[in-house]
């Protein structure tokens, strides 16, 4: 049972892997570009504006693409 | 204010599935194991929100910024992701119905193989449905409350929905199917990930335009961005499933 409750908390956060990924990934884009200083905080916040949504749009087109050819 | 919605908001989601299960346990093996299995999940949140609370306090302001906001942001996504597709008709709607039938036929089921040990049975799927619903709300109230000192006041919002939904649930007593779920997961989604851009930005030094206001453009940005990917879903797939 604590396996599975586990394995549900995780699943909070995951549910598919391609957005999860995704989102860590412009994530860490933005917490790179802070850490070496490149550009400034206004080229993070247009990293996280754009590439957040950008993510959600790319994943949902595709999981409906998957599923038009299903 | 935004803290607060979203609290209440999530809280109310997380409260009434966990409501249907625990309702389908006392139905089937009455008010004991559903109330103790009940009290068992909460007393274990309360343990785990007794010991985290003081570490987070231990953990610098930015630090903790970034990490609750690249959660959010996976927590928030997800659930908008999953009101789109469902509002689409890719995936099926939650049914509360559908899930108190299982829960019930499940519990029926071992009820004919094992009737002594069924007690333990339903009390373990009460206490794990007020576990990972109450670990949700802890997360969300956390998460929109810690950076900015709305813990208590978002703590509120969501003993707020508790209570409502327990209030109604022991007046109708049956699965609140009414409520309308993937409206509300749409709107909590967008606003947590809206908190969750924020929070990452602040962790990184973004000093954003209107301060606190900002969340409330990023949450129209979420539902503009979602309903702008319902239409366009609907119109390639014409007959939701």
């Amino acid at each position: 049972m604590i396996g599975s409750i586990i394995k549900e908390i995780l699943g909070l956060f995951v549910d598919d892997e391609i957005l999860a990924i995704g989102i860590l990934a412009i994530v860490g884009l933005a917490a790179a570009i802070t850490l070496v200083q490149w550009g400034g905080p206004t080229v993070v916040a247009l990293v996280l504006v754009i590439g957040l949504p950008a993510i959600l749009v790319a994943d949902v087109l595709l999981t409906l693409r998957r599923s038009a050819k299903q | 204010m935004t803290a607060v919605s979203a609290a209440f908001l999530g809280a109310l989601v997380e409260v009434v599935e966990a409501f249907t299960i625990v309702l389908a346990v006392s139905l089937i093996r009455g008010w004991r194991p559903a109330l103790l299995g009940t009290l068992a999940g909460l007393a274990t949140l309360a343990i785990m929100v007794a010991a985290l609370g003081p570490v987070l306090s231990l953990i610098p302001l930015r630090a903790l910024q970034f990490v609750v906001g690249a959660l959010l942001l996976l927590f928030g996504l997800r659930w908008l992701r999953k009101a789109i597709l469902r509002s689409i008709g890719v995936i099926a709607l939650h049914d509360e119905e559908a899930a108190f039938v299982a829960h019930t036929r499940d519990l029926t089921a071992a009820e004919q193989l094992r009737s002594d040990s069924l007690d333990w049975i339903a009390g373990l799927a009460a206490l794990k449905a007020v576990l990972l619903e109450g670990t949700e709300v802890v997360f969300i109230v956390i998460a929109v409350g810690a950076g900015n000192g709305m813990l208590w006041p978002a703590s509120l919002g969501a003993l707020s929905a508790a209570v409502l939904v327990l209030a109604v649930g022991s007046l109708v007593h049956k699965p609140l199917s009414q409520v309308p779920e993937n409206a509300l997961k749409f709107a909590v989604g967008a606003m947590l990930s809206a908190f969750g851009l924020f929070w990452v930005g602040e962790g990184l030094g973004v000093n954003w335009p209107g301060e606190d206001l900002s969340i409330l453009a990023f949450v129209v940005l979420f539902l503009g961005i979602a309903g702008a990917l319902i239409l366009a879903g609907r119109s390639r797939s014409p007959e939701p499933a």
